[in-house]
């Protein structure tokens, strides 16, 4: 019953940058779940619409700036809900872990390419772990932690050991995508 | 020609004009190279347009110094910025070169404070041209935002026990110092206070992120078994998973499962999956009454994530749901009928929301009829999606389905096609899943059918004969004009001795059941009793029996009241036995604890009968279901039986496909004539000439005492009972009407104005509505005149409990009946 309880208090956190319905905007959000991938807390932002004067100005700094500063850190610090492992699916968005207390670590489908625009981005693929299902019900995954925090590493891999049996960690993405879209057509605040 | 006498232009056309340089950012100066050391050199000047003045930034000019900035000379143009922090105005000023080194104080020309400033020459920068003296050097200042700020952020937490704590708090506000409310007590104290604040709390609904939170769970996946789907020990049966995937698959769908086998549950789990993967977003379910209860029950045990409002009560109320958010939204059709015909009526002024993503109908033979009010409602309810559920589609004939069809796809099929079933099966094939019960469940238990004939006893038999002789004395001497109603009524009264002695109270019937009954409970069973005559019948039965402790289930309770009668029934080891209306308990509810159906007496028709005795024999039932049907010798009874044996022969096996009944068409009139070994009259076909032997011609020499018995007597023609009120005093109402139909009884409160070539006005329409809303026992009420309606009569009429017979419609009827 400990066990269960323990297992109950094991939450995790999804924190994802969105584009808009309408194009040129920026939506943040973060889902905490518990193991199973049951949500507890959903927050995410207004949408953050950069002109056309601070979309040249901020140049490629841009979604990094937006990701991690307007909407990543202080989503973080929103949540009542303490994760024990944080996660997100977009390279540059690693850095909020320079502000954030809880472990984070970067997130994609083993295989898949992506496109370094993180300050970690120099000796990334050496940090590079993968970790596959131990249940063999989802394709394995490559994460990296921020390489400030080298400790993030030993606990995500003893975390995602543990749930990536029962859940798939890229889905709760997809999940919350959907919901910032029915989001924005009922309210013009997250179009 | 010297070179000097051309002009500057003709110079720079013949390329003589070579160098340019700008000498200010708004000026451009041409020197022309070839006169350089032989004449005094020539300058021209061209003026080009100045450019655009720039913006500047204040993140980037930033902050301005109190006084500063661009100064021109002479004299020189100083711009400062207000010290005081709530003007901050910016203004210039003329400095003049003696002022330099010197203490001068600036005045600003908004808020008159004063600024110390000394000129000195470094801060000032000279400008050669006085052309940009003025306003092309105070450069016009604009805010514009190059930082992008945090934006506002949203949520919620989703844990139940924090909901639970919030709405604790809610009434846990205040200790000290709290307002006392208008009762006089804390408001935290005050019960009617508290439910107020719940009732305002609910009617709100849910919030935006409520609606999401099933977006939020975990995607269902293929697998519906999954433990992460369903709570408890929840599992659908394999066909019933094949049934959520073709409702899920289908825009069009209708799922005409045999009764029993968990249509609304498969549909709930449908919508679930549907509003789990984003693909729609709201719903609209549209029940019977009587199974409200149930579709609420269902939803919170098979879809607790989804935020359902169910829409009922006051207008008031009612229109505060329909603006609230929900996934779910579940009315009966009557309250459809009310909300969105009125609201057509109002051209959408009541209800905002008239469209959903999916419109679910439960029992859609209820739209089988398109002149219905109810079919009209339903029909201008806009949706992505349409499914009806039912286990009998087809009641009575293969319009039926035609017209459900016309709901679910317009234009799929024509009426023409009835005449070739295997053509409308042909075409609803892919928008149609039947299934039953001894198909998709051979586990469930037996349904053992008998039919029990009785006799009679001797008071009854008398009484039946008596009846029987002067009823068809009294068709016999209506002639040509007797009518079916008529026939009817004789039925119904037959019937209902057949039932039990009306004055003696005797009842061969009773006497069966009562022995039967004794045995059951001995043996620590239930029964259900069916009768459809809820007043003349049941009431009866519930003191005959009153040693079982029966209950009544009838269409007079309210939902409560029904819950809680099933709720006991289920749960409770009494009662013991139920009695209910068919009609009124043969849809929806689950009442598997009994093992043993008795119909009392039988429906006309036999779906009726069936959808009953399938509120025990269902998933959830563990032993065999003996149904018995008691029929007297002799009487009326068996005589409809025969004529509906031959019917059933007759019933071809498309038509089974669609339907638990193997009836074509109940009875004709013809039929229910030929009990009585009477002939149908014929009618007048050419109607039309006798509506003009009749026009302008009866209705107009006639006194208001004439009118109304003219009005009277065409009522009795139609087949009802004619009661005429006293002439003064009589409450707005001139004839009250009755009648038993096929499909129920009909009571009217008749109002006549004989108005001849005038006009009815609204206030004489809404007098009347004002009784038919006091006496909840009538149908409708009905405004008969000799003139005509008002405009605003026949929109206050439109949607509500009244009908407008104006002169024509009259004349027309009074020809139709050959009055």
């Amino acid at each position: 019953m400990a066990e269960q309880n323990e297992k109950e208090d094991l939450l995790l956190g999804f924190v994802g940058l969105y584009g808009t319905l309408t194009p040129g905007g920026y939506i943040g959000g973060i889902l905490i779940t518990d193991q199973f991938g049951k949500p507890r807390e959903f927050k995410c932002t207004h949408a953050v619409r950069p002109t056309a004067i601070q979309k040249p100005l901020y140049g490629k700094t841009l979604e990094p700036y937006i990701g991690v500063e307007l909407c990543g850190t202080p989503l973080i610090g929103s949540t009542t809900n303490k994760p024990a492992l944080i996660m997100v699916d977009k390279d540059f968005l690693i850095d909020i872990r320079i502000k954030s207390e809880y472990p984070l670590i970067f997130i994609r489908r083993a295989g898949e390419a992506v496109e370094v625009r993180s300050s970690t981005g120099e000796d990334a693929a050496s940090r590079r772990e993968r970790v596959d299902s131990a249940t063999g019900r989802f394709q394995p995954i490559v994460f990296e932690a921020h390489p400030r925090f080298d400790d993030d590493r030993l606990c995500a891999k003893r975390i995602l050991d543990e749930v990536f049996k029962d859940i798939d960690p890229l889905e709760p993405f997809e999940r919350m995508g959907k919901a910032i879209e029915v989001l924005a057509r009922q309210n013009n605040k997250f179009q | 020609m010297l070179l000097s006498h051309l002009t500057f232009p003709d110079r720079a056309r013949l390329g003589l004009a070579k160098r340019t340089f700008p000498i200010k950012p708004s000026k451009f100066m041409l020197v022309d190279i070839l006169e350089i050391g032989l004449v005094k050199p020539l300058i021209n000047q061209v003026h080009v347009p100045s450019i655009t003045r720039p913006k500047i930034i204040p993140d980037f000019a930033l902050r301005y110094p109190a006084k500063e900035e661009f100064c021109v000379f002479p004299p020189y143009q100083v711009i400062f910025a207000c010290e005081n922090p709530v003007c901050s105005c910016k203004f210039s000023t003329s400095i003049y070169k003696d002022q330099f080194g010197e203490k001068v104080l600036i005045k600003c020309p908004s808020c008159g404070e004063t600024i110390l400033f000394i000129a000195g020459n470094e801060i000032f920068i000279e400008d050669c041209t006085k052309q940009l003296w003025g306003e092309d050097a105070l450069s016009n200042i604009e805010n514009l935002p190059v930082e992008l700020v945090s934006p506002r952020i949203a949520g919620k937490v989703y844990r139940a026990e924090k909901t639970e704590e919030a709405e604790r708090a809610l009434f846990e506000l205040e200790k000290e110092g709290e307002n006392r409310c208008v009762h006089g007590l804390k408001k935290s104290w005050c019960s009617n206070c508290i439910a107020k604040k719940k009732e305002e709390k609910s009617l709100k609904g849910s919030d935006l992120f409520d609606l999401i939170f099933p977006i939020l769970m975990p995607p269902p996946g293929r697998n519906l078994d999954s433990p992460l789907f369903f709570t408890g020990e929840k599992t659908l049966y394999p066909f019933q998973r094949d049934g959520v995937k073709f409702l899920a698959e289908h825009n069009v769908a209708l799922l005409a499962d045999e009764m029993g086998l968990g249509k609304s549950i498969q549909a709930i789990i449908a919508i679930r999956i549907l509003i789990r993967t984003g693909k729609i977003r709201d719903s609209l379910i549209i029940c019977p009454k009587s199974v409200l209860g149930d579709w609420e029950k269902k939803l919170w045990e098979w879809a607790p994530e989804l935020s359902v409002l169910t829409v009922r009560g006051s207008p008031e109320k009612r229109l505060m749901w329909w603006k609230a958010i929900a996934h779910i939204y579940l009315a009966t059709y009557e309250t459809v009928r009310q909300d969105f015909g009125e609201n057509l009526a109002s051209n959408g002024e009541n209800i905002e929301k008239t469209s959903f993503n999916l419109v679910v109908l439960d029992e859609i033979q209820k739209i089988k009829n398109p002149g219905a009010d109810v079919t009209k409602t339903v029909r201008s309810i806009k949706s992505d999606m349409r499914w009806g559920l039912s286990g009998t589609p087809l009641e009575n004939r293969i319009e039926d389905i035609i017209s459900i069809f016309r709901y679910l796809k317009p234009g799929l099929l024509r009426d023409m096609d009835g005449i070739s079933p295997s053509r409308v099966k042909g075409g609803i094939a892919e928008y149609f899943l039947r299934r039953r019960k001894k198909d998709a469940l051979p586990e469930l238990p037996e349904k053992f059918h008998e039919e029990k004939w009785l006799d009679l006893t001797d008071t009854q038999m008398e009484r039946y004969r008596k009846a029987e002789e002067e009823g068809i004395v009294d068709l016999n001497e209506h002639g040509d004009s007797v009518t079916v109603q008529h026939v009817l009524a004789l039925i119904t009264k037959l019937k209902q001795i057949c039932n039990i002695d009306p004055v003696t109270r005797e009842s061969c019937k009773l006497e069966y059941i009562e022995e039967k009954i004794e045995e059951i409970c001995d043996e620590d069973e239930k029964v259900l009793v069916f009768s459809q005559y809820s007043e003349k019948t049941l009431p009866y039965l519930q003191t005959a029996l009153e040693k079982f402790s029966p209950e009544i289930y009838h269409g007079g309770l309210s939902e409560r009241e029904r819950d809680e009668i099933v709720g006991k029934f289920q749960n409770e080891e009494t009662p013991k036995v139920l009695l209910m209306s068919v009609k009124a308990g043969g849809l929806g509810i689950t009442l598997t604890r009994a093992c043993h159906v008795y119909h009392f007496d039988l429906w006309w028709n036999p779906a009726v009968a069936a959808q009953a005795e399938d509120r025990a024999h269902r998933i959830g039932q563990k032993k065999t279901v003996f149904v018995t049907s008691l029929f007297t010798n002799g009487t009326i009874e068996e005589r409809i039986e025969e004529l509906l044996r031959k019917k059933r022969a007759l019933f071809t096996e498309v038509i089974d496909d669609l339907s638990d009944t193997k009836l074509p068409k109940i009875l004709s009139e013809e039929d229910l004539f030929s009990l009585f070994n009477l002939k149908r009259p014929s009618l007048k076909s050419d109607l039309k000439e006798k509506v003009g032997d009749h026009r302008g011609m009866t209705l107009d020499p006639k006194s208001p005492q004439e009118f109304e018995k003219i009005v009277s007597q065409l009522y009795n023609k139609m087949g009802y009972n004619i009661k005429l009120t006293q002439q003064s005093k009589d409450g707005g109402i001139d004839i009250y009407a009755k009648r038993v139909s096929e499909s129920g009884s009909e009571y009217l409160a008749i109002q006549c104005k004989h108005y001849p070539n005038s006009v009815v006005n609204v206030e004489q329409v809404r007098a009347l509505y004002g009784v038919v809303q006091s006496e909840p026992q009538l149908t409708k009420g009905v405004l008969v005149t000799s003139g005509r309606f008002s405009r605003e009569c026949k929109e206050f009429a439109r949607g509500k409990r009244l009908e407008l017979f104006d002169r024509d419609y009259l004349l027309g009827l009074l020809g139709k009946y050959e009055l």
